[in-house]
């Protein structure tokens, strides 16, 4: 990993993971595709908006402007609540951060719901998807650091030095030296 | 220990009281005179740090940088204004880390002493190094010696270190050049929390407030904030002050903003949320909710106004007539002019 600072989006929906280096541009809007509106980050779930929300840089610290639509948004397990009379609050990202579009108030991760994580760190390599059946604990080894983690639940990420894995049930998905055990 | 968490049980409990509140007699009758005690225990401490280092009120009051007659008020029970005043009674009482971080926390409900804001890093070298009847205008010498010179930084790569390693490498800093060569070194890290906090009272007025004003400056200018509040942002703007909590407060209530989203400001200058501990801040407590829950602001209007909190609160503050929250109603001032 390197020690400059990218300000990186993880999307998982469907099973299906994308990353957005965010530094590419200012402003990046979410939604739902339809018609002639194709957003930058774009959705397929009918639970999220069309104009869901947007990702935008203020001097180099990046935030989420949700705009407040009927199944809104999670952030790191609180819903974003609309601000006074309807303003928009903005969220400051952290590295780690996570974002559930379209659950409601819940942060369910399901076939409904669209996850996300803010990350700041460097990617030199491609992601990997592996099918995990763990009964009780899933072991992730990043050369010879090992990370046990009992009864993982969906959504579980173990960052190592070298590695990322993000737990979603049925499969993880592995980035850099992250590996199953 | 133990009195402390007493505190914050008490603290939540007041806070549950105050959203139970149904009108301001309520929080008039009911709460604050549950807000004494602090008073009363503030009014011993004070006399008890005078009576300890044998000073006149006159020394004293000169110490502080403040008139004979606030620390007249203090003896009474009247509560400092600013963390900042805080600090400067600590040094005249020439405290070290410790006391003064009970003199913050447990009589002033400020946070304790942070070493990666700026202000409270010099605080601690002088506290570290045993400047005595000097300190307090050694820390506000190095203090503007360090502001006029620290250069913006816009490289925030490497600011992501451990609080207790910064505190001991802090603590290793033992003469002014030093401490000069630590503060240059780390000046990324301290630039940063500025920013931070910069950026988020720009986003907030670039997410709602875009046809009022593209820039905090034109916001302010605009809409008549006071010269003090005026100060405060563009020396934030310049990476160089943390406003105070109060002005903070202020920030808030002149850009309409929630609970939620003050506390935020607080937090990204390392301070509490809202506390219900003094009467100002209850009052603040009170407004911010009662907005909420009554939808006391005009939610027909095309656009978002600014203001509408700022001259809701200011018209509650008025209608309370309580001594402790007049010098605030003055900051609200120069709004209440162009009604």
């Amino acid at each position: 990993m390197n020690g400059k600072v990218f300000n990186n989006l993880i999307v998982i929906e469907n099973g299906k993971l994308n990353t957005y280096l965010l530094d590419n541009r200012d402003i990046w809007e979410v939604g739902r595709i339809s018609g002639d509106s194709r957003p930058d980050i774009p959705c397929h779930l009918g639970t999220v908006s069309r104009k869901h929300g947007r990702f935008e840089s203020m001097d180099g610290i990046w935030f989420y402007l949700d705009n407040n639509g009927k199944n809104g948004t999670v952030y790191n397990n609180r819903h974003i609540a609309p601000g006074r009379n309807g303003r928009i609050k903005p969220v400051m990202l952290s590295d780690g951060d996570v974002l559930i579009f379209g659950g409601g108030e819940q942060a369910a991760i399901n076939s409904k719901t669209v996850w996300a994580m803010f990350s700041t760190r460097y990617y030199s390599s491609n992601w990997s998807v592996v099918e995990t059946k763990c009964e009780g604990a899933l072991i992730i080894t990043d050369g010879s650091h090992v990370t046990r983690c009992e009864n993982p639940v969906k959504g579980m990420v173990i960052e190592q030095e070298h590695g990322l894995a993000i737990y979603m049930g049925d499969i993880t998905y592995l980035l850099g030296d992250a590996r199953i055990a | 220990m133990n009195t402390y968490d007493g505190n914050e049980n008490r603290t939540v409990f007041l806070r549950d009281a105050i959203i139970m509140c149904d009108n301001l007699d309520d929080l008039k009758n009911q709460i604050i005179p549950m807000m004494k005690t602090q008073q009363e225990q503030w009014a011993h401490k004070v006399n008890e740090i005078i009576k300890e280092n044998g000073y006149t009120k006159k020394d004293f009051a000169e110490k502080c940088g403040v008139s004979r007659v606030t620390v007249d008020k203090w003896c009474k029970g009247s509560i400092p204004k600013s963390r900042e005043t805080y600090l400067k009674i600590g040094m005249a009482a020439h405290y070290d880390i410790s006391n003064m971080n009970q003199l913050l926390m447990r009589y002033g409900q400020y946070p304790g002493l942070y070493s990666k804001s700026l202000e409270d890093c010099v605080c601690m070298f002088v506290l570290n190094n045993n400047y005595g009847d000097e300190a307090a205008d050694k820390y506000r010498y190095i203090l503007d010696r360090i502001k006029s010179n620290l250069i913006g930084n816009d490289r925030f790569d490497k600011t992501n270190i451990d609080t207790d390693d910064f505190n001991e490498q802090l603590l290793k800093v033992s003469d002014e050049d030093a401490l000069d060569e630590f503060i240059y070194n780390n000046s990324a890290l301290f630039s940063y929390a500025y920013h931070k906090f910069y950026a988020y009272v720009k986003m907030c007025i670039n997410a709602n407030y875009k046809g009022f004003a593209s820039s905090v400056f034109d916001m302010a200018e605009g809409q008549g904030w006071s010269s003090s509040l005026k100060q405060c942002v563009s020396a934030i703007r310049q990476n160089k002050w943390y406003p105070t909590r109060n002005k903070i407060i202020s920030l808030g209530l002149h850009l309409s903003m929630d609970h939620d989203q003050v506390d935020e400001m607080l937090g990204l200058a390392h301070m509490e949320p809202l506390c219900a501990k003094n009467i100002f801040e209850t009052v603040v407590m009170y407004i911010l909710e009662d907005a909420d829950i009554n939808n006391m602001l005009d939610s027909e209007a095309e656009e978002y106004d600014p203001d509408e909190l700022c001259r809701y609160a200011k018209q509650i503050m008025m209608d309370m007539d309580i001594p402790e929250i007049e010098a605030f109603i003055s900051e609200l001032e120069e709004i209440d002019n162009e009604w």
